[in-house]
């Protein structure tokens, strides 16, 4: 229950960005993320980012989110940046590394999960439509937003399920464990878009028809700000 | 003095209401054996409402999809026959276009919301219609006010109680403006609550002259909203009686159309005794506090017995923590407080993981095998694993009346014998207590009572059965001590 919870969409967000600059944005801090390195300009980009990403969540109120982007990528970044100079060896090497994940990965991760429980569906069809992307490829990715947290709670009940009637490491082959976990959910996964693609068909989702958008899309100062520190971060770590 | 007077002309006027047509139709989908619909002729007079019901299979729910459009062009399938809905041929006519004269609530309404939010929900099927902004607003707003949703504009979809998914779904459906509307067994899962509120969403789109067609488990709320109830059987219409000659229908003969009791017959049976098994030997729960995440409770229960031996039901509203309760005697929920004891002996909520069968709401997460000796053999071998020997798998199966179906894939089972295949492997886990959540939920009289003695047979093996229902009938047929959740 509690994983699909979290990823869907909650209440009336208190900073609602436009998709396009979530988007936007999102390209920007997995570009910085990902590619960045250890010199001073790369490190300023990497803390700017984090902090952009860190008050997002903040200001969801998404606490446990909050602590672990901050204090996680922060040590991962120490760990990252003055690491090799203090230790070595082979387990100092293994630390090392996963602390370059996690300082790699925790933000982009942090950010992805803002944007899938602060945006909604009809939000981003209007936000594609704006940027001309065709029904035809828009219509796909919202379903697959619409199911993430559908799949996701599906999985986390058959896994409370397999708990509840002792299927576990150790009372089953793993084997057989990883099928009983995946084909009632491929099933389920399989049912429930079905009804929902004929649910949708019939109230008139169409490729071919234009469609009116009451989605109150447009740019405002949250958008401006958030943008700003993304470039700005960008900027930095080109520069410098 | 000459103020405007002329009115302007609104362009969201409600199309007038219309007809269903169906001359003979057959139905028989793609690689199914058997037809869905055989020779079914049915004419649905402009704002008349009518009720289809029968057993599982029975055809209803094809029924349906022919008169919506789904059938055969969402669900492919060989048709014959003629069909006309408000003027057209929904065989062919393409859907967009069926949407502005044809609405439908499914069964289940949150698998059918496509937006994320309850306002944008609301204006989805309006803005795929291309309808000007304001027009689209305006509905929206409405919808919002009739449905009393006011309230939740911004709420998430999935944060709905059943109830409000069920008013979402119905000011969904009124906000295409349609002028037949098709009901797939809307009242599923409700309480009572909000069967009421549903009954009334009924009547005041019979007062606007929508034509209805609806299919239904729960007779009783909607019997007295329709003009005409129809029997379906095998695919075919077996009688179609006004709603005064159907009320006075004895039970008997609802039974063999594979339809529930009358509320009155249901109310008027006797509950069974309290049976007298020790006290001492019952399940009890204590000071059982649970927390949601915003720190209100989902449940809060002071002192609970369950005897041994016995089947003991909780009812209660929606929301009351009825399923809460299930979970935390499972030993799922990690944070609450409270304490069980089974025979006098505490049970830490690992020890609960061990001696509780949990049958859940939505058997379709606890099946996991290719047949059904395999699903029951599977628990066996689990409990096996805990040194309880001699398990007669066959033995079980027949408790369950599923012998003849050992064979089979549990994907193809009905409704009915999914629910029987989980209790089946309930009793192969050896474990003491079963708690089952809404078994008959959506289920015919038939299968009803077919898990009905299922959970007989189930109590006749000395186990203590928990059973969470909504379903006064099974309360009646099997229930030999009755607890009430209330929201105090």
């Amino acid at each position: 229950m509690a994983l699909g919870d979290a990823l869907s969409y909650r209440n009336a967000p208190l900073v609602a960005l436009d998709p396009r600059t979530s988007g936007l944005v999102l390209i920007l801090v997995n570009v910085i993320c990902l590619t960045a390195g250890f010199d001073f300009g790369a490190m300023c980009a990497r803390i700017i980012v984090t902090a952009l990403v860190t008050a997002l969540l903040a200001a969801e109120k998404r606490w446990h989110w909050v602590m672990i982007v901050a204090v996680g990528t922060g040590l991962s970044l120490v760990i990252e940046a003055f690491g090799f100079q203090l230790i070595s060896g082979p387990v100092s090497l293994l630390i090392a590394m996963c602390a370059n994940l996690a300082a790699r990965f925790l933000p982009i991760v942090g950010l992805g999960t803002y944007v899938l429980t602060t945006t909604t569906i009809s939000a981003f069809m209007a936000a594609l439509r704006r940027i001309r992307v065709p029904m035809l490829i828009t219509i796909p990715f919202a379903v697959v937003l619409r199911m993430i947290p559908t799949v996701a709670n599906e999985s986390s009940a058959i896994a409370e399920s397999m708990r509840s009637r002792g299927l576990r490491l150790g009372s089953a082959p793993a084997r057989d464990l990883l099928e009983y976990r995946l084909v009632p959910l491929i099933f389920r996964t399989v049912d429930l878009g079905d009804e929902l693609a004929a649910a949708a068909l019939i109230r008139g989702l169409s490729v071919d028809q234009e469609r009116t958008s009451t989605s109150r899309l447009g740019f405002h100062v949250s958008d401006f700000v958030v943008l700003l520190i993304a470039v700005a971060a960008t900027v930095l770590w080109v520069v410098l | 003095m000459d103020g405007p007077t002329a009115t302007p002309l609104t362009p969201d006027t409600e199309p007038m209401s219309a007809s269903i047509h169906l001359d003979s139709v057959g139905f028989r989908y793609e690689h199914a054996q058997d037809a869905a619909l055989v020779e079914v002729s049915l004419d649905v007079a402009p704002g008349e409402v009518v009720l289809v019901c029968g057993g599982s299979g029975s055809g209803k729910t094809t029924l349906l999809r022919v008169v919506n459009g789904l059938a055969p062009q969402f669900y492919p399938g060989e048709l014959t026959g003629q069909v006309s809905v408000a003027g057209t041929d929904p065989t062919v006519t393409e859907l967009p276009q069926l949407a502005r004269l044809i609405a439908t609530v499914f069964q289940d309404p949150k698998a059918a919301f496509f937006t994320t939010d309850v306002a944008s929900e609301l204006a989805f099927g309006p803005e795929n219609l291309g309808l000007p902004q304001d027009i689209i607003g305006s509905r929206v707003t409405r919808g919002l006010e009739r449905f009393n949703l006011a309230g939740l504009r911004d709420r998430s979809t999935v944060a709905l109680s059943g109830g409000e998914q069920q008013r979402l779904a119905c000011a969904v459906a009124q906000a295409m403006a349609p002028s037949v509307l098709v009901l797939d067994e809307p009242s599923s899962s409700l309480d009572e609550l909000s069967l009421a509120s549903l009954a009334q969403t009924l009547e005041d789109w019979k007062a606007q002259g929508k034509t209805i067609i609806m299919a239904e488990h729960q007779l009783d709320y909607v019997v007295p909203v329709a003009d005409r109830i129809v029997v379906m059987q095998n695919g075919r219409i077996v009688a179609s009686l006004s709603s005064d000659d159907f009320s006075h229908l004895d039970d008997e003969r609802r039974h063999v159309w594979g339809l529930r009791s009358s509320a009155a017959a249901v109310t008027s049976g006797a509950p069974h005794v309290t049976s007298q098994t020790s006290q001492s030997t019952s399940l009890v729960a204590d000071k059982v506090l649970i927390k949601r995440g915003d720190h209100s409770f989902a449940l809060s229960l002071d002192h609970a017995e369950f005897p041994a031996g016995a089947i003991t039901a909780v009812v209660g509203p929606n929301g009351v923590g009825k399923t809460t309760l299930a979970r935390w005697l499972a030993g799922l929920l990690r944070s609450s407080s409270g304490s069980l004891a089974y025979q006098g002996h505490g049970l830490s909520r690992r020890q609960r993981l061990r001696q509780v069968n949990l049958v859940a709401q939505n058997v379709n997460h606890q099946l996991f095998t290719e047949s059904v000796r395999h699903e029951v053999e599977l628990s066996a071998m689990i409990a096996r694993r805990g040194k309880t020997s001699a398990i007669d798998v066959d033995d079980i199966l027949a408790r369950c009346d599923l012998l003849d179906l050992a064979d089979r894939h549990p994907m193809t089972l009905s409704g009915g014998q999914r629910q029987r295949l989980a209790i089946a492997a309930g009793l192969a886990s050896m474990r003491p207590i079963i708690i089952l959540d809404e078994p008959t939920s959506g289920l015919d009289w038939t299968h009803m009572n077919q898990v009905a003695e299922c959970l007989s047979q189930v109590r006749d093996t000395g186990r203590t059965v928990i059973v969470i229902t909504h379903d006064r009938e099974l309360v009646a047929a099997v229930a030999d001590d009755v607890i009430r959740l209330t929201n105090s």
